[in-house]
């Protein structure tokens, strides 16, 4: 069987750091990140087609955290 | 509460991966999907938030090596300059208004040939393959409209 007897390496899917400084992110720039703005669908088509697996991974990580916060404040 | 430490926490890691500079290295496929598929009021809403960010962005999401965006190519900084103007457009199209698309205003403005009816902006970066200018493509090139007539025939 494949793969049978090796074995198995995995890591963490979380973006990596670049080594420059980099711009704070400030409140109107974060709409970017949310799954509930008009223009999220080509957020999503961007990270699928043209970003890397951990990039889209921890912009989809955001987007749980901050739709379950918006779910629990609702409820509440 | 949890929640939110979370939220914050991938926060900081997308700014420390400078997640912004990895979305608008691809503004152009940004730009020409919403322009494609979403509506107006969407492209206002993603060309304000991308506005306020003018430093340094990445050559892809691929590639982090850094670049400005003055060093990019002339049409794209034309396209970025032209952002407010297509803002207006779009705004006023919403409103019912018909903007004027008509050569002589938007030359005024604009290095880059202007077509009828075609945002300039889709095609700010594709170089024409019959006349080699920046701006439009070969279907919408000004110089052989005669093209088009041929074809209707």
């Amino acid at each position: 069987m494949y793969s049978q007897g090796y074995p198995i390496k995995t890591c963490p899917l979380t973006a990596l750091g670049v080594d420059y400084a980099t711009e704070t992110i400030t409140a109107e720039q974060q709409a970017l990140f949310y799954s509930d703005t008009t223009f999220a669908p080509t957020i999503d088509h961007l990270l699928d087609n043209f970003c890397p697996f951990n990039l889209a991974t921890t912009i989809y990580q955001y987007h749980f955290y901050k739709d379950t916060q918006y779910a629990i404040q609702e409820s509440v | 509460m949890h929640y939110i430490e979370k939220g914050v926490e991938v926060l900081s890691t997308l700014e420390n991966a400078n997640a912004l500079g990895c979305i608008f290295a691809h503004k152009h496929d940004i730009t020409t999907y919403l322009l494609e598929n979403l509506t107006p009021s969407s492209y206002i809403a993603y060309a304000k938030i991308c506005k306020s960010f003018t430093r340094h962005i990445m050559h892809s999401a691929l590639d982090v090596r850094m670049r400005h965006l003055q060093g990019m190519s002339a049409p794209f900084q034309n396209y970025l300059e032209d952002d407010q103007e297509l803002c207006d457009q779009l705004a006023q199209e919403e409103q019912g208004e018909p903007y004027d698309y008509s050569p002589l205003h938007s030359q005024s403005h604009h290095p880059i040939p202007v077509h009828h009816n075609i945002l300039l902006h889709v095609y700010a970066c594709k170089r024409c393959h019959h006349c080699h200018k920046w701006g439009h493509i070969r279907a919408t090139c000004p110089t052989r409209p005669y093209h088009r007539l041929r074809l209707h025939k």
